[in-house]
């Protein structure tokens, strides 16, 4: 399933999930965190991203045909420093208010520990709440590992540049679904809270 | 004819061993340095960087959370620049 991604960049990519995962993990104390399926579906998604950019590619230049490589260059070169801050904004977007959710999740999650309902509804809000958060990590994830440098050297380089598209789309639906299904949650317990003990403060 | 030269065999084995002990240690030494540091705001970079978790105790924390989140807007993520060069780099 990796094929596509070169060998000393899946091991930087895991040894930089493992040191995310020791800086993250200690600190869910609500117990949603990451788990070992969600760091290989992170990078199944990243390759299959890439994989779905080359192919794209291709049938791109067979449509409109493939630029010479010094033609490539040169257009990528001009490209680079725009794309190289485009894509260090978008990063740091991305990552930023998927903290952001992350922090309100984690608040809504323990409270909900605490508060121990015992409705089926509440339960399934909050199991969606759990598979969004889990499908945003997975989308951050995957954006990290493709959030390479713009090679113009590399003949495929608009793949590179096309997957990290891809996924910040994909990483703004999904961010969309978490604060949505959050707030579900967060309004369904509302609703059991006021029934329950008559707090609508 | 030998198929394989043993003592390369044996020359290696340990070696690798040793390789992965040291691995092992390395990264139980980072992982345990991390999780202790973990529980000084001060001087983790995470904390410093990402919002904190927001503490909920009432209906009225809930609504509040709910507000935050209805602040979030995820339109500004804007890949022009980054579709453009797509097709400009054929």
């Amino acid at each position: 399933m990796f094929s596509r991604l070169p060998a000393n960049r899946l091991l930087a990519g895991a040894l930089l999930l493992a040191i995310a995962g020791m800086l993250l993990l200690p600190a869910r104390s609500s117990g949603h965190g990451i788990n070992l399926g969600s760091v290989a579906k992170i990078f199944e998604t990243a390759d299959r991203r890439k994989a779905e950019a080359l192919s794209q590619l291709e049938k791109n230049r067979e449509a409109v045909g493939q630029k010479s490589p010094a033609a490539r260059q040169t257009a990528c070169v001009n490209h680079r420093g725009r794309l190289s801050d485009s894509k260090d904004n978008l990063y740091k977007q991305v990552t930023e208010q998927t903290y952001a959710v992350d922090a309100i999740f984690e608040g809504v999650h323990v409270f909900y520990d605490n508060f121990e309902p015992e409705t089926s509804q509440l339960a399934a809000a909050l199991k969606t709440a759990e598979n969004a958060y889990l499908s945003a990590q997975v989308e951050a994830g995957a954006l990290s590992l493709l959030n390479v440098d713009v090679d113009c050297e590399d003949s495929d380089v608009a793949a590179d540049v096309a997957a990290f598209s891809t996924t910040v789309k994909a990483s703004q639906k999904a961010l969309e679904d978490y604060k949505r299904a959050v707030l579900d949650l967060t309004a369904a317990m509302r609703t059991e809270l006021e029934q329950t003990t008559g707090d609508a403060n | 004819m030998e198929r394989f030269n043993q003592n390369q065999i044996v020359g290696t084995g340990p070696i690798n061993i040793g390789i992965a002990i040291t691995a092992l240690v390395v990264i139980a030494v980072f992982a345990t340095y991390t999780i202790t540091n973990d529980s000084k705001p001060s001087t983790d970079d995470r904390t410093s960087s990402a919002p904190t978790q927001i503490e909920i105790k009432n209906a009225a924390d809930l609504q509040a959370a709910e507000n935050n989140l209805n602040n979030l807007n995820f339109d500004a993520f804007d890949t022009s620049e980054l579709d453009t060069a797509t097709t400009d780099l054929l």
